[in-house]
């Protein structure tokens, strides 16, 4: 068959639809992902940003009602505000970049490739963050003199934090590598 | 823009350009329960599109982009996810219609099956009588690319169809 006849046979669908759809169901279907996404959306970066200020805020109050000032707790607060400060600047720059990207397929693809890029960046960011915070956490308890004990059962907990962390990085990661692909395809000349 | 506005656009585009949807969940989902989560996908993002609609395109080559963007992710998404969901719980909203539909057409629906995700596409496209410059625009690649691929893609489904025998 020649490309006119492939195109004639294609064109002869046009004439009657092969589905039907249930519009009442598709409103209501609308309607719940609107409201789901626009929960989902910012989840995350909230959730980063308030818990390090909880944790910067509770480091301050035991601080303040302490007799025996430990130096190690005022830089574990500090620590705290200064990431909530990373997640926000991070993600004032994620909202502005948002709007720099065409409208073509491949535009679409380089803002989801950029969106995911940014979320594995910032995983890796907490997941690294957790180091610090273990090793101070560590030192201020060993330096109160608890229990080995005590520091031992700590930094396991921050091991399997830290390993956690590790597979939804990965996670992203694998998505980043998909779409890049998807990207190659499209722009490659074959 | 309202939402009575938003869904008074949705209820226009679905009623006049459906069928370009339709085309679209066919090629990229294999059976009937892909095609009802991507035609559902679809529609959300053609209703989230609606807003940034600003007429500069004409409705169906913004359909299309849209449509076709989330087809492609759908479709690299899909090759690894299971679905986890029962059929129980799932809400079908896409029925096929019992019509008799041309056994050529069948076939070269399979045959553009075989194509990978963005040949496919360009497929589409290239049947539904778009010009290089408008899938340019629609897939955010040179017209010089467009070109070379439309070229692989015509040879590829000429030499298949000179093996089909229709009605033996």
């Amino acid at each position: 068959m020649e490309f006119e006849e492939l195109q004639k046979i294609w064109d002869s669908q046009n004439n009657q639809y092969m589905y039907a759809f249930n519009q009442s169901a598709l409103y209501n279907l609308i309607e719940s992902k609107k409201k789901k996404a626009a929960r989902i959306t910012n989840l995350s970066e909230l959730m980063h940003i308030l818990v390090n200020m909880l944790a910067g805020v509770i480091y301050i109050v035991i601080i303040a009602t302490m007799t025996k000032k430990n130096m190690f707790m005022y830089v574990i607060a500090a620590w705290m505000f200064a990431i909530a400060l990373y997640v926000v600047i991070n993600r004032m720059r994620r909202i502005k970049e948002n709007k720099n990207f065409d409208i073509s397929i491949n535009g679409n693809l380089q803002h989801a490739i950029s969106l995911t890029t940014y979320q594995a960046n910032l995983s890796q960011a907490m997941r690294w963050n957790i180091l610090p915070v273990a090793i101070l956490v560590l030192v201020m308890v060993w330096d109160s003199g608890k229990s080995p004990l005590i520091i031992a059962a700590l930094f396991i907990c921050f091991l399997v934090a830290y390993l956690i962390s590790t597979k939804d990085q990965n996670i992203y990661k694998a998505r980043k590598r998909e779409l890049k692909i998807l990207q190659q395809k499209l722009e490659s000349e074959a | 823009m309202t939402d009575v506005e938003q869904k008074k656009i949705l209820d226009e585009w679905l009623s006049l350009h459906k069928g370009i949807i339709f085309k679209i969940v066919r090629v990229y989902a294999f059976n009937a329960m892909n095609q009802d989560d991507l035609f559902q996908e679809i529609v959300i993002q053609i209703w989230n599109s609606i807003p940034s609609f600003r007429g500069e395109s004409s409705v169906t080559t913004w359909l299309y982009r849209i449509s076709l963007n989330t087809a492609l992710k759908w479709a690299k998404r899909e090759q690894k996810h299971d679905h986890s969901e029962t059929l129980d719980n799932v809400q079908h909203i896409l029925l096929e219609n019992k019509i008799t539909t041309d056994e050529r057409l069948v076939w070269l629906y399979e045959e553009i099956h075989k194509l990978d995700e963005v040949d496919r596409s360009i497929t589409l496209l290239l049947l539904d009588g778009f010009s290089y410059k408008e899938m340019s625009l629609i897939l955010g690649i040179t017209e010089s690319n467009v070109g070379v691929k439309i070229n692989r893609i015509k040879k590829q489904l000429i030499s298949k169809s000179k093996n089909y025998s229709y009605g033996i």
